[in-house]
């Protein structure tokens, strides 16, 4: 008897995992509400979200902020701290390493495309496209070397998650000092293109926002691409399951290394990008602005899904930049000192809190 | 030392009539000579320590004092990472909690600075509450994220406020006054350094310290043999974060100025890095790492100054990540295990182990295989 009544429920449990292949109990319960027939019910989760989407607009167009200053601030600043978190995406997911170096690898590439592509105008801040091209190739170039030499020196001969992240901790450090050695405490950096696009939403857009979003745009397309040819696929294959990959003739080494050496090019476009925002460049700049953030928004759309992490890092840059606007015209600036950095670590806890696999991840 | 396979650890002269394979019995002692060996050496490392300040050229007696508040801060790192195998990329955090709070107790307050250290390890302890009480939702890889962005938080938006740093200019804090010389402060870090030193020892052989340690190894196990994880959990971040609250304390006070642009990343990192180049989990090693690495900076400055060279001390992160990218590659127990005979030796222990687990590598992370 007793047996019986604890076997029902895993019956009726599985039942409704095979109508819902997400298995979770509270959807299922919905399902059933759908059956019995409401629209409403059908539809709920999509409703919640319209609502949410309806009552959020109407929150922020109460609130004493330029919007379209906000949105197009926050999507740009979101869409470097998206290269950093896609290159943070890809490395976890083939090889399980949450990586400290992620932002370092981009720091270098910038370092390297600023002391390369001197003479050519590239310090001077009028880039022409030959030069903006040299220096681009470099910055990606640079970046990615750097990440794969990371990869096969060191991750690959470390036993567990937390070694390895001592060891990029390690190396970010290395990197920094060694900037600084080399250039000294800043160092001007160029915008691709100064000045303002047009005017819109009721703010100027800069050039250098326009060329981050489109750029962003373009590697999401072109990630997008490679993730349906046969070798994207393998690399997906092949971080969710190594060995049944290698199975069918996919080396799990070269993959790893193919997702570091991604995830350093992403690094170094970002690099290159986001050094022109405040038109120089510091040691580690690429860490302390934007790895914490890039790490929060990844975590945010979930670290084990590519275009999770695009999401969420975008989603972060719109918070961080309205509550920067917020703490700006309430005055708060003695009580807040640094808002982004506040919203962000306050996100990271509503996430860690009440979704942990972020809002597109999954479990593992 | 030659290229060829790696010598066993020859057996010290001073040890005694030699054991057999079987290994000495358990209640095993040193030979007089042994034990008058060990003595001495003790002795000399002690007084070596105890001279040190005063022989300091000028200045550089704070340097000293500093370099013990880090041992101090890299013993309280190592409760959570050699103990519990909880990492902490933020530690900086709870050094700065209790600088601050040190520095607000004596500026701000006017109280007395022994008093002062008492609020610096409470503010530190309830600065780890918070965070451990995090810590128990979220594992692995996740906790090191949120200490990551603790650290940060600390630094940049706590210890912005105006009212915590005195709008930018840092927050003052001055010596007791039975301590007002820099020698005779170097001698008050000292002393703390061997008073948290006696504490981790008791709190090791101790049945919470045991407890802890259990969780490192494996939290269901130690679940299954009626530890309660959570609440012991809360107890190693608690004391990670008051030992590292003492160290702010005393820390503040060594430059008599607490400023915000002190407690980085970089720092840190510096003081993880010193757990894990001394051997998460072994005392004597993060103190020997803690004190190489504090004296980096000043013992590069100084080579730079005699030589004529170029490197001097800002080269120091460069030499320490270095050293630490090596330890994990190729000996991954630290200068624990390098040393372990020598630590063995002066512990009168015999130089090699008699169960002859020579080959066991103190636990690095762990908990739960570090998936989060």
């Amino acid at each position: 008897m007793v047996a019986q009544e604890t076997k029902e429920p895993t019956q009726e449990e599985s039942e409704a995992e095979r109508a819902h292949p997400r298995g979770l109990a509270g959807l299922a319960r919905l399902g059933d509400a759908a059956r019995t027939g409401t629209w409403l019910a059908e539809h709920r989760t999509t409703v919640l979200w319209v609502v949410a989407g309806i009552v959020g607009v109407a929150v922020l167009a109460s609130l004493p902020i330029n919007l379209g200053r906000a949105a197009i601030g926050g999507v740009s600043q979101g869409a470097v701290y998206a290269l950093v978190a896609l290159g943070l995406a890809l490395v976890y997911t083939s090889t399980r390493v949450l990586n400290f170096a992620q932002g370092e690898f981009g720091s270098m590439g910038a370092y390297a495309a600023s002391a390369l592509v001197v003479g050519v105008g590239f310090e001077r801040g009028d880039v022409g496209l030959v030069s903006l091209f040299v220096a681009a190739f470099v910055a990606v170039g640079v970046g990615a070397l750097i990440a794969v030499l990371t990869n096969l020196l060191v991750i690959r001969r470390l036993g567990s998650a937390f070694t390895a992240l001592v060891a990029t901790a390690a190396l970010f450090m290395l990197m920094q000092t060694a900037q600084f050695l080399a250039f000294g405490l800043q160092r001007p950096f160029p915008r691709i293109r100064e000045g303002t696009a047009f005017a819109a939403f009721g703010t100027n857009v800069l050039w250098q926002e326009v060329v981050i979003v489109v750029v962003l745009a373009a590697v999401a397309a072109l990630l997008a691409m490679l993730f349906r040819t046969p070798l994207g696929v393998a690399l997906l294959a092949s971080a969710q399951e190594p060995y049944a990959a290698s199975l069918y003739g996919v080396s799990p080494k070269t993959m790893s290394s193919l997702a570091w050496g991604t995830a350093g090019a992403l690094a170094g476009l970002g690099g290159l990008l986001a050094g022109g925002v405040f038109r120089n460049i510091e040691p580690g700049f690429m860490t302390t602005d934007y790895l914490v953030p890039a790490f929060t928004g990844a975590l945010l759309g979930g670290i084990t899904s590519m275009s999770g992490a695009v999401v969420g890092a975008l989603l972060l840059g719109l918070v961080t930049t309205i509550a920067q606007q917020l703490v700006t015209s309430y005055q708060l600036d003695s009580a807040i000192p640094n808002a982004p950095v506040a919203s962000s670590f306050v996100v990271l806890l509503i996430v860690l809190a009440v979704r942990p696999t972020g809002l597109f991840g999954k479990k593992g | 030392m030659s290229d060829t396979v790696a010598q066993p650890p020859v057996q010290a002269p001073t040890e005694g009539p030699a054991h057999g394979a079987t290994g000495p019995p358990a209640t095993w002692r040193p030979s007089p000579t042994g034990m008058i060996a060990r003595a001495l050496v003790l002795a000399g490392l002690l007084a070596i320590v105890l001279a040190a300040p005063p022989m300091m050229p000028g200045v550089t007696t704070n340097i000293l004092s500093r370099v013990a508040v880090f041992v101090i801060v890299a013993l309280s790192l190592n409760i959570l990472i050699g103990y519990t195998g909880q990492i902490s990329l933020g530690h900086g955090a709870f050094l700065g909690a209790g600088g601050f709070a040190a520095g607000i107790a004596i500026t701000n307050l006017g109280l007395p600075w022994a008093f002062a250290q008492v609020v610096a390890v409470l503010v530190g302890g309830a600065f780890a509450l918070l965070l451990g009480l995090v810590a128990l939702r979220v594992k692995g890889l996740y906790l090191a994220l949120v200490t990551l962005a603790y650290g940060l938080f600390a630094q940049e938006v706590l210890f912005g406020l105006g009212w915590v740093s005195r709008g930018g200019a840092g927050m003052p804090a001055d010596r007791p006054e039975w301590a007002m010389g820099d020698v005779a402060y170097a001698y008050v870090c000292i002393a703390a350094v061997a008073l948290i030193w006696a504490l981790d020892w008791r709190l090791t052989s101790s049945r919470a310290g045991r407890a802890i340690q259990a969780l490192r190894d494996s939290e269901k196990v130690a679940a299954s043999w009626g530890i309660n994880v959570t609440s012991h959990k809360l107890l190693a971040f608690v004391l990670s974060g008051m030992v590292a609250g003492l160290a702010g304390g005393l820390f503040a006070s060594v430059e008599q100025l607490v400023s915000t642009q002190t407690f980085t990343l970089e720092l840190s990192l510096t003081f993880l890095f010193m757990a894990v180049l001394g051997g998460a989990g072994s005392r004597p090693g993060v103190v020997l790492a803690a004190v190489l690495l504090g004296f980096l900076e000043f013992f590069l400055d100084q080579l730079a100054a005699a030589f004529d060279l170029a490197v001097d001390g800002s080269a120091a992160p460069l030499f320490s990540a270095l050293l630490v990218l090596l330890v994990l590659l190729f000996v991954p127990g630290g200068l624990a295990q390098l040393l372990r005979g020598v630590f063995r030796w002066l512990s009168f222990q015999p130089f090699r182990d008699p169960r002859g687990d020579d080959d066991s590598q103190p636990a690095m992370g762990g908990g739960d295989g570090g998936r989060p």
